[in-house]
């Protein structure tokens, strides 16, 4: 199990930003981490790959201290595999040297496999700049994947890609998911993503963690609409919610709401129902 | 030799010393050669402490001597050795380098297995600017070498030596092979490096 509690002032291009993040991750386990750029997504992957030093805090991994106040693990001792935004590929080497390289053990039968089910096989001798997004890719995470990470972590490792190429490279990191059962933290933008890769969700804004729960709780299946609250009658135990250029009246059923809050409803044949 | 740890100190670095050495560094491109000669002369010369501790302790004996000559040109060509092989290591992803990193690589590997294969064409354009420079070198060698024949004398010395006797054939002779070499060093860098950017492109 992966357990961090971390914070860290950040200077954002708005300004300082604090950043401050706390979650457990059982073995096996795929967080995404979601939310709009800027809130400290990629900084808290640094953090946990030794890569950034936090202000303070703790983070362990299967009961080894990575990091506090008196340690301070280097990024190549804690088993990390991190695929790059940019893939930092390493330009001088073909893909074949590129997987060598990274490779502890020089394992040469993993390295053949990992080619093969990659689909890499032909392209070995190339070199990265000789490489498709897709391609570069799957080397990126072939190459991670080499290094018998005990935790993967992947920042937008699909951001680059068109929407076929997308539906192609979860696939394969589905497989590696359950082939190699590597714990995994993943960034990205795309909600669908998110629902097909991690069994759960880590929302962030501001610096704060404002959601942890499953991608399907926070990313409402379809028939689900999001309104807002517009106000609140307490005495009729009713809401207005604005729905789209729409307003409507719907039982408040007890719950307690704010003004502004955003909520997702469903239409059922006995009317609205909240669902949270 | 001692430019590249320098380089690459230099490039990562955020100490506060930085702009001092890199002002250091930069110091014999301003300075007139003859000053830098001058005070290396000093420095190498038996009668100061240092020199006579070098003569003493070490047994070198730098000033009007071959091996003064070269670390007087050693540092001379310091910036023309360091500039180009920071800005190269600076220009390289950091991504590149923490990837390195993660993989448990120390700084010693990563920088010879990946920092240094991706910037060799600013090695080697630093490397041969400098060796040129130095043959083209006058100021500093006349200080610190002075015109022993045989031992000191160099090839921009020589030059001066001739057109001092008036001999202006001996002199082109010599100014002949000096143009024709640096001018052979300079094209062959150029083409090296265009070549190289085409297969980067590529």
């Amino acid at each position: 199990m992966i357990s961090v509690d971390i914070h860290k002032r950040l200077r954002a291009a708005t300004g300082p930003l604090d950043l401050s993040v706390a979650f457990e991750l059982a073995v096996g386990e795929t967080l995404g981490l979601y939310g709009p750029s800027g809130v400290g997504k990629t900084s808290t992957l640094r953090m946990i790959a030794g890569l950034l030093r936090p202000d303070g805090g703790q983070i362990s991994f299967a009961g080894e201290r990575w990091f506090d106040e008196k340690t301070n693990l280097a990024p190549g001792k804690r088993g990390v595999g991190f695929v790059f935004q940019g893939y930092a590929l390493f330009p001088h080497l073909t893909v074949l040297e590129n997987l060598r390289y990274a490779s502890r053990d020089k394992d040469a039968r993993l390295i053949d496999e990992l080619l093969e089910s990659f689909q890499l096989g032909q392209l070995a001798d190339r070199r990265p700049t000789q490489l498709s997004g897709g391609q570069a890719q799957r080397v990126a995470l072939a190459r991670t994947l080499v290094q018998r990470p005990r935790l993967m972590l992947l920042d937008e490792p699909l951001n680059a890609l068109d929407t076929e190429l997308r539906q192609e490279m979860q696939s394969y990191l589905l497989e590696a998911k359950s082939r190699f059962g590597i714990t995994t933290i993943l960034i990205t933008h795309d909600p669908t993503e998110l629902k097909t890769l991690a069994d759960r969700v880590l929302v962030l804004g501001e610096g704060q963690v404002i959601f942890d729960g499953l991608p399907g709780d926070y990313f409402p299946p379809a028939g689900v609409l999001s309104a807002e609250v517009i106000s609140i009658n307490v005495d009729k135990n009713e809401l207005t919610l604005r729905l789209g250029n729409d307003l409507l009246r719907v039982p408040s059923a007890g719950r307690s709401f704010f003004p502004g809050q955003r909520i997702a409803i469903v239409f059922t044949e006995s009317g609205v129902s909240i669902l949270r | 030799m001692p430019a590249l740890p320098l380089a690459w100190w230099l490039a990562r670095t955020e100490s506060r010393w930085k702009p001092v050495v890199e002002a250091l560094v930069s110091m014999p491109l301003v300075l007139p050669p003859t000053v830098l000669g001058f005070y290396l002369l000093l420095a190498f010369s038996p009668t100061t402490t240092f020199g006579a501790w070098l003569n003493e302790t070490v047994g070198l004996r730098l000033a009007f001597s071959f091996p003064g000559l070269v670390i007087a040109s050693v540092i001379y060509s310091l910036p023309f050795m360091v500039h180009p092989i920071q800005a190269g290591l600076r220009g390289l992803p950091k991504s590149m380098l923490e990837a390195s990193y993660l993989m448990g690589k120390s700084r010693w590997e990563t920088l010879r297995r990946i920092e240094l294969p991706n910037v060799r064409p600013a090695l080697l354009a630093a490397t041969v600017l400098s060796f040129a420079h130095t043959i083209g070198e006058f100021g500093v060698v006349l200080m610190i070498g002075g015109n022993i024949p045989g031992e000191t004398r160099v090839a921009s010395i020589a030059v001066y030596d001739k057109v001092e006797a008036l001999d202006y054939a001996g002199a082109n002779q010599y100014s002949l092979v000096l143009f024709a070499l640096c001018f052979g060093i300079l094209l062959l860098v150029y083409l090296t490096n265009a070549r190289s950017l085409r297969r980067t492109v590529l």
